[in-house]
């Protein structure tokens, strides 16, 4: 019994890695050479100017009937720009529970993300989808959250999906954080 | 009598004609919720017996006016070689009244129009369709930005997406022109019309955001004299509507002197319109206000420049952004107390005046000052917006037309129980015509207005503050506050496509959301309390606030979805596969609410190109992801106010 247990959970360790390696990934440069990473095939990058500093956005595919759609979020708080948030405090704002949106987030565990020490958790929230389009119902969002420290400033990376599908996004955004790589800032 | 002629007339159950709509909106009427109207400064509701008679006093009155209007201009200057500010004033009251003009005034005004003009505004004299506020599967929705070739100007496009597909084809009439503001012509139109034929081909109107809307800038020159000097002076009419009509006048031609003679036919038609009794059968008194778009003359407004500034006749100039003067308070306020909006918009438009920040209040202002895009409040003719929709109102005979935005007071909502989890609210649009385009029955809901007399009590529901019926559906009821973020948003949407800027979905979203908050907040600062906002919209704001990265990732996220696509739209696939999307989001939506046919849901899933990972899908995409790394005029503004925003909060923060 023991054996048989033990043999489907390498069966569907196999199922999975194989999943991930047919999906494929691609390699990504970040505008400015401010990172460099791997992303899903087929999902559609691009990144730009913000008032924090920079962001990169990464689509992927549709959720939730075409209402929403799943994707990668990379952004770079830069401490030269107005209206920074030290690293301590971003962390407790992204974990701050909100009553209106359901707003949870996991414990924090340390990660090991571009040689340095990263802080991940999971937040869940409830939102209203499609938000300025009727009909519209609330949809309860599953977000991967990676805090990265570079320099005086620090990156936020994000995985965000419906909850239906977070569980296929697991391997993206464990790949994502084993390839990040900071380049410069 | 005819049979229900004394039940209180509903809008929900017998929809007015847009025109009529539009004629009671302007003159301080108000849709209530339940499909009722009001009189302006009356809680009774107008009645079946009384809709036609008022709708025809409203007319009358437009008709008095408009003729007073042109009384004093040809009083001023005599009919013939008008100057031609002057001139355009004739071809503005003449368009925009055309269809309640007697038919002996239209003949004289005939010979200050082309004949291809003459014709289309003919055509328009038939009734106007309602809009298709709901947005139709087959048609673009309200932020795709990719189907360059549709036949609709979509609101959130600039003239570059606009124009290809008008143009090819013969110039139509056009509604915008006949509501727009005096002088204000297309941008780049009249300058260009001025020295061409009075019928312009294409190309010498390709460059503009509507082609229509140029065509009937042209300036053609009068093929014959006009009606005589005239002789009636203005102050043979008395009453509030002389105090209207003068009010117009002043601010139309601010040095009039009275003078003269009227034209015969409009003095006829003046004296037998000053005869027109001021008073309906239920008792109220109208309001008498300027069915014509007030300017801002005292502050110079671009909308008053004349139409003949010479241009070269052949090649269009390229697109020059209008550049909106500063309006003082007191000045808008005038302003508005002549404009075409209800009392709501009016209040609406206040308090933007009042608490938008300078850079957003200077847009909104002198986009309504120049263009006077038509505000309503009514949910059903937002359609599908959650919040707002920007609608463009069509006529017969004619493709364009004036730029409407459309407030909901409220969505629909329904409430469905789940085994294992909370009641799950469903946002519903509230009109008919939807479900019919999506082939299945509207709900008989008491909040949708099927029982007028149901009960229903006032609850603070997960959704927001809410009126629930008995049958358990609600109308979810945005404040005034909200509804003046919405109405600064869409503004702000609005305008780039009205100055003819260059299109970026995208970045106008970012933008018009930042203005949207930022008066929101600044709402706060001035009155000390917390904005009125619904659950999903103070959720928002609050995320804006603390986790401005969270927020922008919300937008784009919902703006790349199928349903939306403004952003990367091919990721969607093509138009065809974006409506199969927005029928198989819609249909599963009703389902799950249990309000379609059992098992009438499709689930097979349209293409989507970040799950087939094509090399040419890639291809194609990659072109559309660089330019949204590029950030346009619009995004560079948001930039731009957004950081100083922060760099203003972070001050605030340490003091």
């Amino acid at each position: 019994m023991r054996r048989s247990k033990a043999l489907s959970a390498l069966l569907l360790l196999a199922a999975g890695t194989s999943a991930a390696a047919d999906r494929g990934y691609v390699a990504y440069t970040a505008p400015g050479n401010v990172f460099t990473c791997e992303i899903p095939k087929g999902w559609q990058a691009f990144g730009s100017e913000t008032p924090f500093g920079s962001s990169v956005h990464v689509l992927g595919p549709a959720e939730e009937k075409g209402a929403w759609r799943a994707a990668i979020h990379v952004h770079f708080f830069q401490k030269s720009k107005p209206g920074f948030v030290p690293f301590d405090a971003m962390l407790k704002r992204e974990r701050t529970p909100d009553v209106t949106t359901h707003r949870q987030a996991t414990v924090v565990t340390r990660w090991r993300v571009s040689r340095g020490s990263g802080r991940r958790f999971d937040v869940t929230e409830t939102r209203l989808l499609p938000p300025d389009i009727l009909p519209a119902k609330p949809v309860v969002l599953h977000h991967y959250y990676a805090m990265v420290p570079a320099g005086d400033g620090y990156f936020v990376i994000k995985l965000s999906s419906t909850q239906e599908d977070y569980q296929r996004h697991r391997d993206d955004f464990d790949h994502l954080l084993s390839t990040f790589l900071i380049t410069g800032y | 009598m005819a049979p229900g002629a004394d039940q209180v007339f509903n809008n929900t159950q017998t929809p007015l004609r847009d025109k009529d709509f539009t004629l009671l909106s302007q003159n301080g009427y108000q849709l209530q919720g339940d499909g009722t109207i009001r009189p302006p400064g009356s809680t009774q509701p107008l009645r079946v017996s009384d809709v036609p008679l008022v709708l025809d006093e409203l007319t009358s009155r437009q008709r008095l006016q408009a003729m007073m209007e042109l009384n004093v201009i040809f009083n001023k200057y005599g009919t013939k070689n008008l100057p031609d500010d002057a001139l355009e004033d004739v071809r503005r009251i003449g368009r925009q009244n055309w269809p309640v003009l007697p038919e002996q005034v239209r003949s004289d005004l005939k010979s200050y129009f082309s004949v291809k003009e003459v014709e289309e505004m003919n055509a328009g004299v038939g009734p106007m369709r309602v809009p298709q506020t709901w947005l139709p599967l087959e048609a673009p929705g309200p932020y795709e930005v990719a189907d360059s070739t549709s036949s609709d100007v979509n609101p959130y496009l600039g003239a570059a997406q606009a124009v290809p597909a008008a143009a090819g084809s013969a110039p139509a009439p056009s509604a915008a022109a006949q509501v727009q503001p005096a002088a204000a012509p297309a941008p780049q139109a009249a300058p260009v019309a001025a020295q061409a034929a009075p019928i312009p081909a294409a190309a010498t109107v390709a460059a503009q955001i509507e082609p229509a809307v140029a065509a009937t800038q042209v300036a053609p020159v009068p093929t014959a004299p006009p009606a005589p000097a005239p002789s009636a002076p203005v102050a043979q009419i008395s009453g509030a509507a002389t105090a209207a009509v003068s009010a117009v006048a002043a601010a139309v031609a601010p040095t009039v002197t009275p003078a003269a003679q009227p034209a015969p036919a409009v003095k006829a038609a003046a004296a037998a319109q000053a005869a027109v009794p001021a008073q309906a059968p239920s008792g109220y008194t109208f309001k008498t206000s300027a069915a014509e778009p007030a300017r801002l003359q005292a502050v110079g407004a671009v909308g008053t420049q004349p139409a003949a500034a010479p241009a070269a006749p052949t090649a269009p100039a390229a697109p020059q952004p209008v550049e909106y003067p500063e309006t003082p308070p007191e000045t808008f306020k005038q302003f508005l107390a002549q404009a075409p909006y209800g009392r709501q918009a009016q209040d609406l438009l206040a308090m933007i005046s009042d608490h938008a920040a300078p850079e957003a209040r200077k847009t909104a202002l002198g986009e309504i000052a120049r263009y006077t895009p038509l505000v309503f409040v009514d949910s059903r003719r937002a359609g599908r917006g959650t919040r707002a929709a920007i609608v463009k109102l069509r006529e017969e005979g004619g493709p364009t037309g004036q730029y409407l935005v459309a407030l909901s007071p409220g969505p629909l909502m329904v409430a469905r129980k789940s085994l294992f989890s909370r009641n799950k609210q469903f946002l519903l649009p509230d009109d008919p015509e939807y479900y019919k385009s999506l082939g299945v029955p509207a709900p008989a809901l008491q909040a949708a207005g099927a029982s007028p007399d149901a009960n229903r009590e006032e609850e603070v529901t997960e959704r927001g503050p809410a009126r629930v019926f008995e049958d358990g559906s609600a109308r979810l009821e945005y404040g005034l506050e909200q509804m003046a973020g919405d109405l600064l948003r869409e503004i702000t949407f609005l305008d780039p496509v009205l100055r003819g800027l260059p299109a970026d979905a995208y970045g106008n979203a970012l933008l018009a959301r930042t203005r949207q908050f930022l008066f929101y907040r600044r709402l706060q600062k001035d009155t000390g309390k917390s904005p009125a906002l619904s659950a999903d919209a103070l959720a928002s704001y609050r995320e804006w606030q603390d986790r401005p990265q969270d927020d922008l990732d919300f937008v784009v996220q919902a703006l790349a979805a199928p349903v939306s696509a403004a952003v990367l739209p091919d990721l969607s696939g093509g138009k065809e596969s974006r409506a199969a999307w927005r029928k198989l989001h819609d249909r599963s939506l009703l389902d799950e609410a249990g309000l379609t046919p059992a098992g009438e849901a499709d689930s097979q899933q349209p293409a989507d190109a970040a799950v087939t990972a094509s090399p040419e899908a890639e291809a194609a995409l990659l072109p559309q992801a660089k330019s949204l790394g590029e950030l346009s005029a619009a995004g560079k503004q948001w930039l731009e106010e957004e950081t100083r925003f922060r760099a203003e909060a972070q001050a605030d923060e340490k003091k």
